[in-house]
């Protein structure tokens, strides 16, 4: 059991870090993003087209996430913004498209097969309790923590940082104090797909890569996004950890096959009981 | 029967299939403005259910009944049409992309079950012959327009099934919901009630193309019922053909379709034509990712420069 | 005095839909001017239609001797004027403090002599800085969100029915808080209001509309002692 709670917490910070980025836009833009976990993918695979130039992983990884915010924030402006207008299912649709373009250009540039970043076999380090953790394990766990405290220091110190959780709150209110929305919403764009590519990163180096991984998260992070209640980042964390620990412990009872389904069913038992989730604000009622 | 003629002939069957979901998903979003993400899973649950029910035993997969297709298709609607109800109970009072998570979530976890549980469908291996229509007849060099026939009556019966409800004072209230939910129910309409049953007719359709799938192929297989790449090909279909407008839905079906197979249809020929097997295989690989792209585009394009479908008359979107 | 804000026969509404036909109306530099009339004349929507949140089709309007009609409230806010909405006007799940820097987001100089400002005219507010928004009582709330508007400090401040859903004793003390930032923060007052009584005991002026028209003008207490607005709008 020990053993399945850290695989948890690995898992669990691999789902943050991709739901801090949807709770982000689908506070503030209203709409459900379906194309993030491709956004995920598409970041594990460019740090795999970085380590194929011989570039070191940190600088491979730090590349990554600021092409893949570039591309997040272009996604936004040649399709969603123009949609805003639009109801939020209009943009939900939108993004199944984009979801679907991004994981085939992927699999069309890297091929369908599985694909790991590194062929050499790590030794697990024994811990008491008969944990044994891998070192990229260590360094997911480390590095995600990390991310995670300066997300939560630039959403609470930062101008543009509050303004997010501001226009995530009310996006009216934050126009009609000034707020240049536009320009805020560019940030968050960056800032969510940023994180995404680090979560689609590490989830590549926990399990591997492939066209499709971004498809296998999907339901993890909407199920985080809303058990912490849409729209807030903090809930996001609560969230995604629950639901990456319920899922490896779910193993030591069913086929692991169905994990995804027990983060499902999770999301459904919170739409049951209490829709708004752990920190939500919104009661979002039809 | 001519080749082109028999490939027209099988083309307007997938079509056909497709157009019933379509016409489901315009029910269900067109004229009440649910967000069903889930049309793999209705799909699926009713290509199964027909299968366990209509195919002999056997000891690869539940079932086995050897009942008579017709009842094996009714069943099939009824079985989507439930699932639809269950899963519309806890979402339809929420805002609409509770719905989308959710009934993407069904689809993806009957996929894993009938995926991961051998002893319900086979597993990965699926299920195999499947019963034909009028089996005798399927040697015939005319079965499949026979089969194409079928389905275009179905078609018949089906839009003006809908074209009728929703002319009705059901069908009213269905667009009253889908323009002002809140003023709907506040004129004491059961709002939850009118959703909840329109989900479950159109769900019911879905189930009902499921079945008829399974019998055109006589095979499926959980592979079949990708979620996402599935569902988004229907989608495509009712937001081309224009939502709202049932013609344009059945028209959206046959148009994407033809892009989809002919697409196909022509890289086949390319890969067969070039001599040289490394081009011909990497033609292969890349063509299902290529058509895909290509189906995305098009539909970012709609959405962005035609929001009411090349055939749309009524705006929604 | 010298006016603040003018307005000149300016219509307004949603999509095609006109429902402020035609307004006049001007705010000198020290005055409380309310704006009072029978529900659905489209007094919310003219003081919108002032801050460019609803869509100006003929007329001007012109704020400290400037052509501001069409602007976006973004460049509004600039040329220090508010606007506070009649609900959801503050973010919930900012602390105090939080919203009280969002209200001075597009200031880029040190403004934290101004929090201390609005703490002394919001005295409640500064005993839970750091408490979410949304755990205020609905008065403490509204205090907020003007308390964020003032951080601008604005010439003018629009205020979109300050009492409403308020306790009585709340309405007496919104009053009092109103003629205190008019008196101590030097901002011109442009209100709407349901409790028309109230609104006129501390303007300077104010005007009747009906039907998204002007009907009548005057000093607080010539339009208080009218027969005809009495029985039509004071409820009398």
């Amino acid at each position: 059991m020990p053993q399945l709670i850290i695989n948890g917490i690995i898992m669990g910070s691999i789902i943050v870090l991709g739901s801090i980025g949807l709770t982000l836009t689908y506070g503030i833009l209203n709409f459900a993003n379906f194309a993030h976990g491709d956004i995920m993918a598409a970041g594990a695979y460019l740090c795999l087209f970085f380590l194929g130039l011989n570039v070191p992983f940190v600088v491979a990884v730090i590349l990554s996430m600021c092409i893949t915010a570039g591309l997040g924030i272009l996604i936004d402006w040649c399709i969603y913004r123009k949609l805003r207008e639009k109801t939020s299912v209009v943009l939900l649709i939108a993004s199944i498209g984009a979801a679907l373009f991004l994981r085939n250009v992927v699999q069309l540039i890297f091929g369908p097969q599985l694909v790991y970043y590194s062929s050499e076999i790590q030794m697990a380090k024994k811990l008491p309790f008969g944990i044994r953790i891998k070192p990229d394990e260590i360094f997911i766990i480390a590095a995600s923590f990390l991310l995670i405290i300066a997300v939560h220091l630039f959403l609470k110190r930062s101008r543009i940082g509050k303004a997010m959780r501001a226009l995530s709150d009310n996006m009216q209110l934050a126009g009609v104090i000034g707020i240049e929305t536009e320009k805020i919403i560019f940030w968050t764009w960056g800032l969510g797909c940023a994180l995404a590519a680090a979560g689609g990163i590490f989830l590549g180096l926990e399990v591997q890569l492939r066209p499709m991984m971004g498809w296998d998260v999907l339901l993890p992070i909407f199920a985080a996004v809303i058990l912490g209640g849409i729209g807030s980042p903090y809930g996001a964390m609560a969230g995604g950890m629950i639901i990456g620990i319920s899922q490896e412990v779910s193993t030591a009872f069913i086929n692991p096959a169905y994990k995804s389904v027990v983060s499902f069913m999770i999301l459904i038992l919170v739409l049951l009981i209490k829709p708004s989730g752990i920190f939500g604000k919104k009661e979002r009622l039809a | 029967m001519s080749g082109i003629l028999s490939y027209l002939i099988t083309l307007g069957i997938m079509a056909g299939i497709f157009a019933i979901l379509t016409l489901g998903l315009n029910l269900q979003w067109g004229f009440t403005g649910l967000f069903n993400v889930g049309i793999a899973g209705f799909f699926a649950i009713g290509a199964y259910a027909t299968a366990f029910l209509t195919k002999g035993p056997s000891p690869e997969h539940l079932g086995g009944l050897g009942m008579p297709i017709f009842f094996g298709l009714l069943i099939s609607a009824v079985v989507s049409g439930l699932i639809a109800f269950l899963i519309g109970l806890p979402t339809l009072k929420l805002k609409e992309d509770y719905l989308a998570i959710a009934t993407l979530g069904i689809a993806e976890s009957i996929r894993l079950i009938f995926t991961n549980e051998a002893w319900l469908g086979n597993g990965n291996r699926g299920i195999k012959d499947i019963p034909k229509p009028w089996a005798e007849l399927s040697a015939a060099p005319y079965y499949n327009l026979l089969f194409l026939l079928i389905i275009f009556i179905i078609i018949v019966f089906i839009y003006f099934f809908i074209e009728k409800s929703i002319h009705s004072p059901w069908g009213r209230v269905l667009k009253a919901i889908r323009e002002d939910e809140l003023v709907t129910a506040s004129v004491g309409k059961n709002v939850f009630r009118y959703k909840l049953e329109s989900l479950v007719i159109g769900s019911m359709f879905m189930g009902l193309a499921g079945g008829l799938y399974s019998h055109y192929i006589s095979f499926i297989s959980p592979d079949v019922f990708h979620p996402m790449q599935f569902t988004f090909l229907v989608w495509v279909m009712l937001i081309l053909g224009g939502s709202g407008n049932n013609l344009g839905a059945i028209a959206g079906a046959f148009l994407v379709w033809a892009i989809w197979s002919g697409s196909e249809f022509l890289t086949d020929l390319l890969a067969r034509i070039s001599t040289d097997p490394k081009v011909s295989g990497m033609i292969t690989n890349i063509q299902s990712p290529l058509r895909i792209i290509l189906i995305s585009v098009i539909l970012e394009l709609v959405l962005l420069y035609r929001p009411d479908g090349i055939f749309g008359e009524k705006k929604i979107l | 005095m010298e006016s603040i804000l003018k307005i000149e026969n300016i219509a307004a509404g949603y999509g095609r839909v006109e429902i402020v036909k035609g307004i006049s109306l001007h705010v000198s530099k020290d005055e409380i001017v309310s704006i009072i009339g029978p529900n659905g004349t489209g007094k919310s929507t003219f003081l919108k239609a002032i801050f460019g949140l609803v869509k100006v089709f003929t007329g001007n309007i012109f704020f400290d001797n400037e052509d501001i009609t069409g602007l976006k409230p973004h460049q509004i806010v600039k040329r220090s004027m508010c606007y506070v909405p009649q609900d959801n006007n503050i973010f919930p799940s900012l602390t105090i403090k939080e919203n009280l820097d969002m209200g001075a987001f597009v200031r880029h100089d040190d403004y934290s002599k101004n929090i201390e400002e609005v703490y002394g005219i919001f005295p409640l507010l500064s005993g839970f800085k750091n408490k979410k928004a949304g755990e205020l009582s609905g008065g403490q709330q509204k205090m907020l969100a003007i308390g964020m508007s003032l951080m601008l400090k604005p010439k003018l401040l629009l205020l979109d029915e300050p009492s409403a859903g308020l306790a009585p004793n709340m309405v007496d003390e919104m009053m009092k808080k109103i003629e205190l930032i008019n008196r101590e923060e030097k901002a011109a007052i442009l209100m709407v209001e349901q409790n028309a009584k109230r609104a006129l005991k501390i303007s300077n002026r104010g005007y009747v509309l009906s039907m998204g028209k002007n009907m009548y003008e005057g000093t607080g207490e010539e339009l208080l002692n009218n027969k005809d607005i009495g029985k039509l709008y004071l409820g009398e």
